[in-house]
Order: C-alpha cells, then sequence, then structure tokens
C-alpha cells in the first residue's frame, strides 16, 4: 500500500456535459479541439491515463456538477466507475476575521464538511480568510483569534466526520507572512491541520523545506506546485486583485518548471513518513491537459523514486 | 445597415482550451484589436455580475472592473478608440446567478426578494455604464432559466414560476424608469430557456407600465419557435435592439428546461454557430428591418466562440458576401 495518493486539484472550470455519446458526430460541428474538454467522462478518463488516484473539488464547480449529477454519491460513484477517488475538496473562511461573522461561516463550514463527507473525500484544504487588500491587513491579534476560532470549530466537526481541515495559506491572503506561523500556534492540533501549497508558501517568504520541518506533525494534504517567484516583495502581495496579472505573469508553474526544491521536499517526507494525498494543482495553466501530463511526469520520474 | 459585434463571443463561463487567459486584462485589450481587424467598430459587451467577485477585475464585464482597471468609463473608452473600436453601443445584462445561488452548498433554496434585490441593484449599475460611456441601451435576460426555477420550486413550479414573472415585470418597470431618466432603452432578451420564451414576450412586455423593448436575438427566438422576421413585422415600435445570431438546433428533447440548456444533454450540440454557419436566413432579417425602418443597433453574436479570431472573420465574411448595403 502506497503512502502516497495522487490526485488533480480541478481546475477545469464549468464542465458542461456529463457524457458526450455522440462525440464523433459533435466533433463534426465545429471541428474543434474545444469537444474533448466538454465531458466529465472524458476528463475523469485522464486523470487515470495520466496516473493520478483522484481528484480534488472545488466549490465553485458545485453548483453546475449537481446539475449534472444530481448527488455528491452520484459523482462519487461516476468517478469510481473511471477508478478514481474525490481526494477531498477546497473550501474558504471570507470574512472569518469578524466576530459578528461566526454563525454564518461556521454553518457555511459544515456544509462543505458534508458535501466532502458525502463524496467520500478526506480533505478540506481552507484558505483562511480574506486577502490582504480588502481586509484589510495587517490584522490585529483579535483578528487573528477569531480566524483561529472558526478553523478550530469547523475542524473539529470535520475530523468527527472522517475530514481533515488543513490550513492553506494563500500569498495574497490577510493570513500571511506576519501572522500565519502563528495561526497555526493558536490553532488546535486535533482539528486544524495543514494544507501546504507549496508555491502559496514560497511566495509568501518562506523557505519550503523549513516550513515542513517545523510543521510536518500538522500536514494533512498538499498543493503541489511550483513558482518562479518565491519571496515575492510585500508590495506586491498586499495589493489589490493581486493573484490574476493584468501581463498574464503567472505566479504558478507545473512542479519542475519552477525553482523549488521538490526533491529536497520528498527527502523530507520520507523521513517523517507522511501519508496522504497530494494533490497536484496545475492552477493558471493555458492547457489543463499538458499541464496534467507534465506534473504527472515530473512526479512519476523525479519523486516518486525517493518516496511514495 | 451597420452591424456590432457582441463580446459574447468570448467564452467566460465554461470550459475551454486557453481559458485561463480571459481573466486578465491583456487578453481583452487583445481581442478588441482582433474585433477592430475585422471591420467592426462598435460592439456590445456582457454586463456579468459574477466578474464583481473573486478579485478578476481583469475581466471588463462590470462597472467595478473598469473603474479598478482604467478609473472611468471614459477612460475606458478612450483606451478602445485606440484600438479602433468607436462606441460601446449597449450591454447584455445578465442577473441569473442571483437566482441560482452564490453558495457552492446551495441547496436550491432562493429567496426572490435577494433575486430582485441583486437584479436592481446590479441593473442600475448596468444603466450608469451605458449612460457614463455614452451608449444606447441595456437589454436584461428577462428571467431566470426554467430548469433553475423547476429545481427551486419542484412540484409548487407554477406558483413560483408566477411569483418570478410578478416581481420580474415590477423590477424591470423600475429599471427601465430608470435607464429612461439617463436616456438610455431598456430591452429583455427572452432566452429560449426562460419564462418569456418566444412569443411570451410579447404580452408580458406590453401589459408593462413603462416602455421596455424587445431584444430581438435571431437564434432565442427560432429555438423557441417562433420566427424572428414575422415579430419584427408585427411590433415593429417594440423593437430596442436585434442580435444576428445563428443556430440550426432544434430543441426536440426538451432541452429548455435543462439547468444548463445551452448544452443539450441527450444529444450534445452546439447551440450557438457563426454567423453563416446555421439556418437563419439573415437577408430576411435585414430586409424586414428595413422595411420598418429600424434605426436601432444590429449586433452580431456568436455567443461562446470556441474560436475567437475565426468566428469575427467569419462573421464578417458572411456580412461582407450575403449581407451588402
Amino acid at each position: 500500500m502506497a503512502n502516497i495518493m495522487l490526485s488533480h486539484m480541478n481546475h477545469w472550470k464549468t464542465i458542461p456535459y456529463k457524457k458526450i455519446d455522440n462525440f464523433r458526430e459533435y466533433y463534426y460541428e465545429d471541428r474543434s479541439n474545444n469537444v474533448y474538454f466538454q465531458d466529465w467522462d472524458r476528463i475523469l478518463r485522464y486523470h487515470k491515463a495520466l496516473g493520478y488516484d483522484g481528484i480534488e473539488l472545488a466549490p465553485w464547480d458545485m453548483h453546475e456538477m449537481m446539475a449534472l449529477f444530481g448527488t455528491p454519491e452520484n459523482f462519487r460513484d461516476f468517478a469510481a466507475d473511471h477508478g478514481l477517488k474525490i481526494s477531498g475538496m477546497f473550501h474558504g473562511v471570507e470574512g472569518a476575521h469578524i466576530a459578528s461573522n461566526y454563525d454564518a461561516i461556521i454553518e457555511s463550514g459544515k456544509a462543505a464538511v458534508d458535501l466532502i463527507e458525502r463524496f467520500g473525500g478526506e480533505t478540506m484544504g481552507t484558505c483562511p480568510g480574506s486577502d490582504y487588500a480588502s481586509a484589510p491587513g495587517p490584522l490585529s491579534e483579535e483578528g487573528v483569534r477569531n480566524v483561529g476560532k472558526v478553523l478550530d470549530e469547523i475542524g473539529r466537526y470535520a475530523v468527527d466526520h472522517g475530514v481533515r481541515l488543513g490550513i492553506h495559506n494563500e500569498f495574497f491572503c490577510s493570513i500571511n507572512k506576519e501572522n500565519h506561523r502563528h495561526l497555526l500556534e493558536i490553532t488546535d492540533p486535533r482539528y486544524t491541520f495543514y494544507y501546504l501549497d507549496t508555491a502559496q508558501i514560497s511566495i509568501i517568504g518562506e523557505d519550503l523545506l523549513k516550513f515542513y520541518e517545523d510543521y510536518h506533525e500538522r500536514m494533512c494534504g498538499f498543493h503541489l506546485k511550483d513558482t518562479a517567484d518565491p519571496k515575492l516583495p510585500d508590495y506586491i502581495r498586499y495589493s489589490p486583485h493581486v493573484e490574476i496579472q493584468e501581463d498574464g505573469h503567472r505566479w504558478f508553474w507545473e512542479p519542475g518548471e519552477g525553482v523549488l526544491d521538490f526533491p529536497g521536499l520528498w527527502a523530507l517526507m520520507k523521513k517523517y513518513g507522511f501519508k496522504g494525498w497530494v494533490s497536484v494543482e496545475d492552477d493558471g495553466t493555458p492547457d489543463l491537459l499538458a499541464s496534467m501530463a507534465l506534473s504527472s511526469y515530473y512526479v512519476m520520474n523525479k519523486l516518486k523514486p525517493i518516496y511514495w | 445597415m451597420k452591424h456590432g459585434l457582441s463580446m459574447e463571443i468570448v467564452d467566460t463561463h465554461n470550459q475551454q482550451p486557453n481559458r485561463n487567459r480571459r481573466e486578465s486584462k491583456y487578453y481583452w485589450d487583445e481581442i478588441y484589436t482582433l474585433v477592430s481587424a475585422g471591420g467592426f467598430t462598435e460592439v456590445e459587451t456582457p454586463y456579468d455580475p459574477q466578474w464583481a467577485f473573486g478579485g478578476r477585475s481583469g475581466v471588463p464585464l462590470v462597472y467595478a472592473n473598469v473603474l479598478e482597471k482604467d478609473g472611468s468609463a471614459q477612460n475606458y473608452l478612450k483606451r478602445l478608440n485606440g484600438y479602433g473600436i468607436e462606441r460601446i453601443v449597449g450591454v447584455h445584462y445578465m442577473p441569473g446567478m442571483f437566482f441560482s445561488g452564490t453558495s457552492p452548498h446551495s441547496n436550491g433554496a432562493v429567496s426572490l426578494d435577494a433575486y430582485f434585490g441583486a437584479m436592481e441593484y446590479f441593473g442600475r449599475g448596468a444603466v450608469d455604464y451605458v449612460a457614463d460611456l455614452s451608449g444606447s441601451y441595456v437589454t436584461m435576460s428577462a428571467t431566470p432559466k426554467i430548469g433553475e426555477i423547476e429545481k427551486a420550486y419542484g412540484e409548487n413550479y407554477e406558483s413560483g414560476a408566477e411569483d418570478v414573472l410578478k416581481g420580474t415585470a415590477a423590477a424591470v418597470e423600475r429599471l427601465a424608469s430608470y435607464a429612461r431618466s439617463k436616456g438610455v432603452r431598456f430591452c429583455l432578451k427572452n432566452e429560449f430557456y426562460g419564462l418569456l420564451r418566444g412569443d411570451k414576450i410579447i404580452d408580458f412586455v406590453k401589459a408593462l407600465n413603462e416602455k421596455v423593448y424587445l431584444d430581438i436575438d435571431t437564434a432565442e427566438y427560432k429555438i423557441s419557435g417562433c420566427c424572428p422576421v414575422r415579430v419584427i413585422r408585427e411590433h415593429p415600435d417594440l423593437i430596442g435592439v436585434v442580435h444576428y445570431s445563428d443556430t440550426s438546433f432544434v430543441d426536440d428533447q426538451e432541452c429548455y428546461r435543462q439547468m444548463n440548456p445551452e448544452f443539450p444533454a441527450v444529444k450534445a450540440s452546439k447551440v450557438y454557430r457563426d454567423l453563416g454557419d446555421g439556418t437563419i436566413h439573415f437577408p430576411k432579417v435585414e430586409a424586414a428591418l428595413k422595411d420598418i425602418g429600424f434605426t436601432g443597433h444590429v449586433i452580431v453574436s456568436a455567443r461562446d466562440s470556441y474560436d475567437v479570431s475565426r468566428s469575427i472573420l467569419r462573421a464578417r465574411y458572411y456580412i461582407n458576401s450575403k449581407l451588402p448595403e
């Protein structure tokens, strides 16, 4: 039994078909490759063909997915027919630093946990709140503690339902370089874990390997992606709407296409015996299928020999 | 007759290769040069509130994003002028997201108060935007999708649909009144999957206490089983804007009741085609418009193109060869 299961974070946004049965006829309508990327059936086949064990779902896709599948269980079974599991679903606690938002955020968080449980998922990588510019940052001590309180409460509910909530840093979030370690320290390690996005944490300014070394006991999963912009200056990270750049500059690349030391990380994962889901996140790519293949090749050929 | 182009040519909703580019400003800047090179100097843009959320301000399809990037509508227009685009003549406003709910964990419950409240809030923003651009019209998708309403109300669909129409009438009257005060024409688009599909829109707008115009979107009327040429000839005083959208789709699978009706579930098909690739006879549409003396805007719509450059040039070729002055 492998220690690591490989998933892929779903950035195939709004897939409009469940299964296209008249594929050849449909292709000839416009003779375009678009039809190769419009149904869940084929996209899940691509996952399996490229060596992924699972798929991580995105909450912003739920409305359209449920229109196609009806229930999470139906999608879970459909994925299982393709040899895939649901590793988990991403989540966010926007506005958690404001105490008066507590009830609504807890309700939304528990609903997300329920949904993940019905999908058969295990992880809930969770963005810990609003972006830096809109919160605005830096958060007060009270603001950080409000975030921690929300995470622990949802996290406790998640553990009770077989799901692990992990803090997922974003480089532009109000939980940032000056307070994200503090947030980890004040949250309950029984309920709040860490979901390591390798690129985000590096762009924030952390040393990826040192951060893993320091908090390896809290790790519950990964977003595996590379970057060419580690240690990005504060004035850029804290500016509004920074994630999508006007000129198309990409913060994120496929593992191996940036500058991060993934073999070093894998050696640490071996040292500490990580067990769980690693989810490749090909965020910002113009060609998801090519990126999935590139990422899988790197993982299978460069990282798997180190530890799996 | 002068033909503008709808920027709904860019699919901002569904998966397709290179989809990520549409979230960056550079992509839209370049698209406008392609539109201009294709011989279109007037455009209509979608007005889609979904882009007001999530930090995607590079997508210039809601006023807040234009202000974020350019400071004012006039500055934005000046930039487009530099690409050869003379005017944004109007917008297509889509409030449907407020009916289906923005919560990813929505169980289908819907609040009509929230829907109409958000519709009016962003609708006034759309009117302000068009007025500040010295544009001519706002055309609004008239109702949520029938499939969404069926999901929301289940066995109470009939009474739910009645409530939606009643609330829509009141909200449209207020928005049209506001638009009139700003010198903007308010129109309704009746998609083939909305409650006012086909002919149903006619009596609806006639019953309103405020002048509201029809958006004759040819593909939407055709799929609904309603001849757009007949509507143009029978109701010349109601025509506010015309969209030349092509289709060869025949809805023999009750696709109009799907939650995602633009993607027929039983048998996949590209519902909206590039100009000339469908079965609509546009010379007849154009003749009808000339006969009634229509002086409003005619907008070519290759909605959700698979290849924007190709669709622009296909449209230009069709206009040049089939719709000469």
